[in-house]
């Protein structure tokens, strides 16, 4: 079947088996920043959003998505490049495999924290970013940087 | 072997949805986070993004909230937040990630039946009523009592917005894994009294269920040793079972705790 899905702000015809999840959709459309972590909903390296909003994209049907906006972290690499600075300054990254899928949960973080949704506390926003999981860092560097990135004290 | 979908289809009417579901090997969609970790093959998958059973409202003394809302819409809308001091909010809160909650839908969630469910537990305990297409509104513990409705769509949750205190515990091996039990209380404030006690539990490994006995002896009073004997009518009245994460004796004693420290908490 085809559908239609407007990824990064320019819309697309794909061609997909109703069985196929959209993680595996945009990864032979060549969005390789969307990583095949778990694919059971538990890891969160396939994080996109979908009209704004993160999603699991190894959970979610390429079909169901026919019609809707997709953001992969290549379509917001240019507005986050002062977080992906401060990544490399704190020494927040080992392997990278997690690194694209948080920098989509920091983007929408910062929208929701300002519509005020979500707080602006250590604790809150470690409740947020609570299913990106990190194997190598021990999160305390990915902390230090999101942090210092949002202004938290 | 992941799911497998032969054919799928987006309806724009429940009326057309409910149609198409009654074909062999039709099935809803939800978020598909849970229905896609078993191996299976659907041969029409139904999409309801269509149908508009998405909003979240309120009615008279309900709040409705439509069977393709997510759990994050859910969770963060007004209606939910102010209503019982946010208590809903807690419970969806709980349920791992913000992308899972951003996928998964409240009919994906509830139709099941999930032993291990948070959400249900959660919305036992308040005055929560489902609603089918075909087989109409019940009481989510007729539902949850009930067998499986099968070939029909729910779409919506009724919650009555009576002024209750309400509190959710639960224990889980760790943070955010599955909780291997878990207990909800509440109770509607009238002045310094608390009356129409509820007391759900579940992850017993079982699907949640009401200890009718704990609500009678807490609708009586609510001193200690009445908190105390509700907790070990809860234990004697519910079954407990073991899985592989616990033993039915332990999850028993730990429900009874919770159930204490969950009324103490509404009784503040
Ligand atoms: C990694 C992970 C962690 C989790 N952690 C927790 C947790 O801590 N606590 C907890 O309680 N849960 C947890 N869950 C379970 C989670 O809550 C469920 O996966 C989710 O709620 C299912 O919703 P869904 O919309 O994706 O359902 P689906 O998987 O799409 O659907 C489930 C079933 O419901 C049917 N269905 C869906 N909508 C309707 C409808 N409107 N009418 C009739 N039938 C319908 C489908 O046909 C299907 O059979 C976790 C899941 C994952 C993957
Ligand atoms: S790959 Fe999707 S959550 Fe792990
Ligand atoms: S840096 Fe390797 S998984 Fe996070």
């Amino acid at each position: 079947m085809k559908i239609n899905l407007k990824i990064n702000g320019v819309w697309k015809e794909v061609e997909i088996d109703p069985s196929d999840y959209l993680l595996d959709v945009l990864r032979r459309e060549g969005y390789l920043s969307v990583k095949k972590g778990c694919d059971t909903g538990t890891c969160g390296a396939c994080t996109v959003l979908r009209d704004g909003y993160p999603i699991l994209s190894c959970a979610t049907l390429a079909s169901t998505c026919d019609g809707h906006e997709i953001t992969t972290a290549e379509g917001i690499a240019d507005e986050m490049e002062d977080y992906i600075k401060i990544l490399a300054e704190e020494g927040a990254e080992q392997c990278g495999f997690c690194s694209p899928a948080l920098l989509v949960m920091l983007y929408a973080l910062k929208k929701e924290i300002e519509n005020g949704k979500v707080k602006k506390t250590k604790e809150d926003i470690r409740r947020y970013l609570v299913g990106n999981l990190c194997r190598c860092t021990g999160y305390v560097g990915q902390e230090r940087a999101i942090f210092r990135y949002l202004g938290v004290e | 072997m992941p799911l497998k979908i032969l054919d799928y289809v987006r309806p724009s009417s429940l009326e057309q949805a409910y149609d198409l579901l009654q074909e062999d090997g039709a099935e809803i969609l939800g978020g598909t986070t849970y229905a896609r970790l078993s191996d299976r093959t659907i041969k029409l998958a139904i999409d309801l993004q269509n149908v508009g059973i998405g909003a979240i409202y309120e009615v008279g003394d309900y709040i409705v909230v439509g069977a393709m809302a997510t759990l994050a819409n859910m969770q963060f809308h007004d209606l939910i937040m102010k209503y019982a001091d946010g208590y809903l909010y807690d419970v969806i809160s709980y349920i791992w990630s913000v992308q899972l909650r951003n996928v998964a839908t409240v009919g994906g969630t509830v139709v099941p039946k999930w032993g291990f469910s948070d959400f249900i537990t959660g919305l036992l305990a308040l005055d929560t009523e489902v609603e089918f297409y075909k087989a109409g509104k019940m009481k989510l513990e007729d539902y949850l009592k009930g067998p499986m409705i099968k070939k029909d769509i729910m779409t919506a949750l009724y919650i009555k917005k009576t002024p209750r205190k309400a509190s959710f515990k639960f224990m889980r091996n760790s943070e955010y894994d599955f909780s291997v039990v878990n207990v909800a209380v509440s109770a509607v404030k009238d002045g310094d009294k608390f009356t129409d006690w509820r007391v759900a539990v579940g992850a017993r490994p079982g699907v949640a269920a009401l200890s009718y006995k704990a609500m009678e002896v807490l609708n009586s009073s609510v001193d200690d040793e009445a908190i105390e004997k509700a907790a070990e009518e809860m234990k004697n009245e519910l079954k407990f079972a073991s899985d592989f994460r616990w033993s039915g004796e332990y999850r028993k004693e730990v429900a009874g705790a919770l159930l204490k420290r969950a009324v103490k908490e509404v009784i503040g």
